[in-house]
C-alpha cells in the first residue's frame, strides 16, 4: 500500500476553523444556508438510501420467510425451495397490506384533525448511537414542509401516537427528533376541562436508553396517577390538541411529598417502523 | 478511457463504500434490530488514513463526517471534525507490515472507539438542554457499560473491510516502499 503524501498544515488548520463555524453556525435555529448547501448532495443521496433500504428489507424478509419454513424444509427438499419462494412472495404481499393498513389508519386520523394535511413518508435513515441521534424522513420542502422556529411539524405513527417533531427540513428530507430524545419538549396534558393537569414532557438523557421521557412542571399534582393517558396539549399552536404521547408509568415525589415529576412511556411501539405521518397545519 | 477510470476508481470505491457502509451503519430494520450495528464512519476513515495516508484519509474523514452528520446528527460540523481529524491524524501512525499488522490495526480501532465514546460523553454532557444536568460520570458509565461490544462490533467490521480491501483496493496494488515510518515484524528484517 502507498501511502498519500499529507496535506500542509496550514490546510488542516483551515479546514478546522471552518467546519469549528459551521458547527457554531448550525446550532443557531433556522440556519437556512445548510439544508441550501445540502440540496445537490439530498438529490442524490437519499433516493439512494432509500433504494438500499428497500433492498435491505427484502432481504432481511426473504431470510426470515426462510427461517419460518424451517419445518417445511426438513419435511421435503423439493417443497422447500417452492415454500422459500412462495414465503418471500407472500412477505413482499404482506408489506403491501401493511402498507395499505397505514394509510387507511392515516385517513382516520385525518377525521379527528381535519384542520391539519396529513404527508404520508418513509424512514430513509435510523440513529444509530441512541443518545443524540434523530432519523430522517423521505418528506422536504418538495412536500411543502418548512421547518423554523416558527414552524413545527407534529410526526406519528398510524395510530396517531406522537413520534416526534421534524427538527430540520431539506429540498426532499427530514430529520426527526424523537419523543424520547434530550432536545424534544412539548406542552401536555392529562384529563379534560377543569379536571385538566397540565405538563411539560421532555427526552431526558437517563430515560431514553429505556425508551421512556419524562413529565414535568406539572399542575394539580395531587389528582395525577400512575396509567393516565397524556395527550398533547395544543399550547403553541403547531401540534394539534389529543395527539396521544404516552401513559404515566412512575411518579417521583419531593421531599415533601408533592410529586416532582413523572416517568412516561410513549404509546408509539419502538420496532418494525417504516412509515411515518406528519401533520402540517392550515395555515401553513 | 483506462486512464480516466483507473483516475477516477479510488473516488469510485471510496463513494461505494460510504454509501454501502453508511446505510447499513444507519438501518435500524436490518442490522439494527439485531444490535449489530458497527461504527462504520468511525473506522472506515481510520484504517483509510493507515492504509492511504494523511491525504486520503483527511478526505474520507470529511466525507464520513458529513454524512455522520447530515443522516442523524442534531448539529452539523460536530462529527466531521471528530472524523477529520481522526483520518488525518491516522495517516501518521506508523506504516506496520508483517504478523502484527492486523493487531496494530485491532488497537488503534479499540483506541478510536474508546476515544470517540468519551468525546460522545461529553458532547451529551454539555448539550443538554434542561436543568437538573445529567452527572458526567453517569453518562461516562453508561457510555462504558456498551463500549465492550461496540468494540466487538468495530473490530469484526475492520476485519470485514480488511478481506473487502483485498478483493476490491481503490489503488492497483504496487510494489513500491513507503517512504516514511515503518514498523516491520517479518523475521530477518530490521525492527524499525
Amino acid at each position: 500500500m502507498n501511502r498519500s503524501k499529507g496535506p500542509r498544515i496550514i490546510v488542516v488548520v483551515v479546514l478546522a476553523i471552518v467546519i469549528l463555524a459551521i458547527l457554531m453556525l448550525s446550532t443557531i435555529p433556522d440556519s437556512s444556508p445548510f439544508s441550501i448547501l445540502t440540496a445537490p448532495i439530498a438529490k442524490v443521496v437519499n433516493p439512494i438510501y432509500r433504494g438500499l433500504r428497500s433492498v435491505a428489507g427484502s432481504v432481511s424478509g426473504w431470510f426470515s420467510s426462510l427461517r419460518d419454513t424451517e419445518e417445511i424444509r426438513q419435511e421435503n427438499e423439493r417443497l422447500k425451495l417452492e415454500n422459500a419462494r412462495l414465503a418471500h412472495e407472500l412477505s413482499q404481499n404482506q408489506d403491501a397490506i401493511q402498507q395499505y393498513e397505514n394509510l387507511k389508519d392515516a385517513l382516520q386520523i385525518k377525521t379527528r384533525f381535519d384542520r391539519y394535511t396529513i404527508k404520508g413518508g418513509y424512514i430513509l435513515t435510523d440513529g444509530f448511537t441512541g443518545w443524540f441521534d434523530l432519523y430522517r424522513i423521505n418528506l422536504g420542502r418538495e412536500d411543502g414542509i418548512n421547518v423554523s422556529p416558527e414552524n413545527s411539524y407534529a410526526v406519528v405513527d398510524a395510530g396517531s401516537f406522537l413520534l416526534g417533531r421534524l427538527y430540520s427540513s431539506d429540498v426532499n428530507s427530514s430529520k426527526v427528533m424523537p419523543l424520547i430524545h434530550e432536545g424534544f419538549a412539548i406542552n401536555a396534558v392529562v384529563g379534560e376541562g377543569t379536571a385538566a393537569i397540565n405538563m411539560r414532557v421532555r427526552g431526558d438523557v437517563q430515560l431514553r436508553s429505556q425508551g421512556l421521557c419524562l413529565a414535568d412542571n406539572i399542575s394539580g399534582q395531587s389528582i395525577l396517577k400512575v396509567g393516565d393517558i397524556v395527550k398533547t396539549s395544543g399550547v403553541g399552536g403547531h401540534f394539534p390538541p389529543g395527539l396521544v404521547i404516552g401513559t404515566v408509568q412512575e411518579l417521583r415525589f419531593s421531599k415533601t411529598g408533592a410529586i416532582q415529576s413523572a416517568i412516561i412511556k410513549p404509546s408509539a411501539p419502538e420496532e418494525n417502523r417504516s412509515v411515518v405521518f406528519v401533520l402540517i397545519g392550515e395555515n401553513e | 478511457m483506462k486512464s480516466f477510470i483507473a483516475r477516477i476508481r479510488p473516488a469510485l470505491v471510496y463513494i461505494l463504500a460510504i454509501i454501502i457502509g453508511t446505510s447499513l451503519q444507519f438501518d435500524g430494520r436490518f442490522l439494527g434490530s439485531l444490535g449489530l450495528q458497527a461504527d462504520f464512519l468511525l473506522v472506515f476513515p481510520l484504517l483509510t488514513g493507515m492504509g492511504y495516508g494523511p491525504r486520503d484519509g483527511l478526505i474520507i474523514g470529511l466525507v464520513s463526517g458529513f454524512f455522520r452528520d447530515y443522516l442523524a446528527g442534531r448539529y452539523f460540523g460536530g462529527g466531521m471534525f471528530c472524523t477529520f481529524l481522526l483520518g488525518w491524524g491516522s495517516g501518521y501512525l506508523p506504516v506496520v507490515r508483517g504478523k502484527l499488522r492486523l493487531a496494530f490495526y485491532a488497537l488503534m480501532v479499540i483506541a478510536a472507539t474508546v476515544i470517540f465514546q468519551f468525546i460522545g460523553a461529553f458532547l451529551v454532557f454539555i448539550g443538554q438542554s434542561f436543568q437538573p444536568r445529567t452527572n458526567l460520570l453517569w453518562i461516562l458509565g453508561k457510555m462504558g457499560s456498551n463500549l465492550p461490544w461496540l468494540i466487538v462490533k468495530n473490530l469484526v467490521l475492520t476485519g470485514i473491510l480488511i478481506i473487502v480491501h483485498y478483493i476490491l483496493p481503490p489503488y492497483p496494488r504496487s510494489d513500491r516502499d513507503y517512504g516514511g515510518p515503518m514498523i516491520r515484524f517479518e523475521p530477518g528484517e530490521s525492527n524499525v
